[in-house]
């Protein structure tokens, strides 16, 4: 998480300060025309946010959640839209975390860096912020007031839009769009392995691939190193060029390689002997990133 | 936290797959057969969910992430047969995962729970609002069993129930009925992580719940309370599944004194009302270390301590309101020398109590010649006993302390 949040900083921490979000004098959802707002006073920080959400806050917390805002707007056709404003630390955590949510297949929309509107739902991404828009009704009325609604509130936050560069180095034959995913912890369920990037890939059997920013070489290698510990050693062979193919007690066929400060792999197809030309390619790409 | 023994829970996983294999009829068996193979000679504890029937290892899986099934993999080898997920958790990918493992899984090996919301609830009141309807919650249900793969769900709960009202709320109590009666949900029952004496005596005056999801933990304030309403359950026939035994994990709100989770989920199951927990493991760390549980309920001296430790913080912790200062006759900095006490006895840094005692320049017994103390504490320290334990500190070398 440690790596994630100073991984974030450096690449975001610029952007942040430009943002008037966050400012204490103004309220955190903007007036829209036609609407009536109603902001609830109480601002739910870790030790609360289970009474908005139930269990479903542990995984918020994973990702450093900050505080979030609700809000309602209603219009004279009694049409009523609930706004959370979830607020993370970084704009990687609140990736993470509308990553968990998020299914390649929505209707996908340019609001925030990025959203998507589904029956009764548009949800977007902005900068440190992960904000969900619903409403009980059902009907165009209320989807034209989901999107009208997620336009002003990102132009009100008016908050960065970038998705995460690392993702950039991930090959794109066969790459399912909108599969991103940044996983806070326990990567692979190891505890010692936090901040990985995943990319889902169709490309005859489906299978993930990931990448893990070690910060430096040294603590790739530790990485390395301890992931190693886990594996029988029956279960490890040498690739062509000195990587590794695994076999995971508990996720199966792995294929690993390291680069510099990076570790990556490919896992989840457990037909195909290899995808080394891929790994290759992500190296080459990694090597390209600054 | 413990470190566990990775070869001996490989091992287990192994050996446990044969008990994934048992009807639900046998989950006691199941249970005991991959933990009487992969331990030495300790059985499985089991107990009863109430009336229902069910029959559970007293250590259950709260899945709470949907990026790694081999942890429910891992789990289901390792002995585990419960599994609670939440329709809105992931916006179903929770779900959907299970579905995946589950499908290739015998059903009757495996005791399933999901957990519906109802549609509109104020989260001030608790109360559920008129978009609450029977209708609206039988929909999520087809959603969740379509996710999930399954016919049934063995526990439907009525999610995040925070006031009797809600318990009581007409369309929910039809629709868990509904739900029982299509052959949906094997039993039903209510969740609760707050006001939970409330809302379980609701369920138990409801007569249609059979099972409570509700919080627990050893840092609740009104624990004995929530325990009372516990045991009146189990005594009405309910069974009980605790949540939120780990009570989020951390000592302080900062999230930087971890809680000894091990302790706090034994903490909870040594309540012989509590059926089983459901603990959110999100490594195979921590999977093993809470599966251990099911064979090993007894607390250390250390765990006491850990959890005595975390209970007493806040009462170790003097909130400086220096009310107490006119009431000394010699002035002493009484704030300071309680920072130093929690320095002692809460964070177990004797060395920074010594450190700050030293720049108070303190004499060697600073109550000496008081017969009786006057100075008042709002929090009701006793401040004399506190500033004579720890100003023995001073006298003590420095490289005893290190």
């Amino acid at each position: 998480m440690k790596r994630g949040c100073i991984f974030a900083l450096v690449l975001f921490g610029p952007l942040l300060v430009s943002s008037a979000f966050g400012q204490p004098s103004r309220p955190a959802l903007p007036e829209v025309p036609g609407w009536k707002l109603t902001i609830e006073e109480t601002i739910y920080k870790p030790d609360n946010l289970w009474d908005v959400i139930d269990g479903a806050a542990d995984l918020f917390l994973e990702y450093n959640f900050v505080d979030l805002r609700l809000g309602r707007y209603m219009n004279v056709d009694s049409v009523e839209i609930k706004v959370e404003l979830y607020r993370h630390a970084t704009t990687l955590d609140a990736f993470g975390i509308y990553s968990q949510e998020r299914y390649p297949d929505y209707h996908f929309l340019e609001v925030g860096v990025q959203g998507y509107r589904e029956k009764g739902v548009l949800n977007f991404l902005a900068g440190p912020c992960y904000v969900k828009i619903s409403s009980v009704q059902a009907g165009d009325k209320v989807q034209d007031g989901l999107l009208a609604i997620g336009h002003y509130v990102d132009s009100y936050l008016d908050l960065p839009k970038s998705l995460p560069g690392i993702l950039q180095a991930f090959p794109k034959p066969g790459r399912i769009t909108n599969s991103e995913q940044y996983i806070a912890k326990s990567f692979l369920g190891y505890g010692f392995l936090s901040g990985s990037y995943v990319v889902s890939y169709e490309e005859g059997e489906p299978f993930k691939s990931f990448v893990i920013d070690g910060e430096n070489p040294g603590q790739a290698q530790n990485l390395l190193e301890k992931y190693l510990e886990n594996i029988p050693k029956e279960g490890i062979t040498k690739l062509s060029n000195g990587w590794l193919k695994l076999r995971d007690p508990h996720n199966g066929s792995i294929e690993l390689g390291w680069k510099e400060k990076y570790l990556f792999g490919v896992y989840g197809d457990e037909k195909r002997t290899s995808r080394l030309s891929f790994l290759q390619e992500l190296a080459d790409n990694l090597g390209v990133l600054k | 936290m413990n470190r566990f023994d990775r070869r001996q829970f490989l091992k287990s996983s192994i050996l446990g797959t044969s008990g994934a294999l048992l009807t639900a009829g046998s989950l006691t068996q199941a249970g005991c057969a991959s933990a009487q193979a992969s331990t030495t000679e300790k059985k499985t504890i089991t107990r009863k969910l109430g009336k229902t029937g069910i029959e559970l290892p007293i250590v259950s899986f709260g899945v709470m992430r949907a990026d790694n099934p081999a942890l429910v993999r891992a789990a289901i080898d390792g002995g585990v047969v419960h599994f609670d997920t939440a329709h809105g958790y992931q916006r179903g990918k929770n779900e959907e995962m299970l579905g995946e493992i589950f499908k290739d899984r015998p059903r009757d090996s495996l005791v399933v729970a999901t957990k519906v919301p109802p549609v509109e609830t104020d989260n001030k009141t608790g109360l559920l609002k008129a978009g609450s309807t029977s209708k609206a919650f039988l929909e999520k249900l087809d959603i969740s069993l379509r996710r999930l793969k399954l016919d049934y769900v063995d526990i439907l709960y009525v999610h995040g129930i925070t006031a009797r009202d809600a318990a009581l709320y007409p369309a929910m109590l039809e629709a868990i009925q509904s739900a029982k009666k299509a052959g949906k949900a094997r039993h039903v029952g209510l969740s609760v992580h707050k006001n939970e004496p409330e809302v379980i005596q609701a369920a138990i005056d409801s007569g249609v719940y059979e099972v409570v999801l509700t919080s627990v933990n050893f840092k609740q304030g009104h624990y004995s309370q929530v325990r009372a309403a516990i045991a009146n359950a189990a005594e009405a026939g309910l069974g009980i599944v605790a949540m939120k035994t780990m009570a989020g994990g951390f000592h302080d709100k900062e999230r930087t004194k971890p809680i000894n989770c091990k302790a706090a989920l034994k903490f909870v199951l040594n309540d012989p009302n509590v059926t089983t927990a459901i603990p959110g493991n999100t490594n195979f760390d921590h999977l093993a270390m809470n599966i251990s549980v099911n064979q090993d309920l007894a607390m250390t001296d250390g765990e006491r301590s850990d959890l005595a430790l975390g209970k007493s913080e806040s009462g170790l912790y003097c909130q400086g309101c220096e009310n107490c200062a006119p009431g000394c006759p010699k002035g002493l900095p009484i704030p300071e020398i309680m920072r130093a006490y929690m320095y002692t006895y809460g964070y177990r840094q004797p060395e920074l109590a010594q450190t700050l005692l030293a720049e108070l320049g303190l004499p060697e017994e600073p109550c000496s010649n008081c017969s009786q103390c006057t100075a008042q504490c709002v929090k009701g320290f006793d401040i004399a006993e506190r500033i004579s334990d720890v100003c023995r500190l001073a006298r003590v070398p420095s490289e005893f302390l290190s």
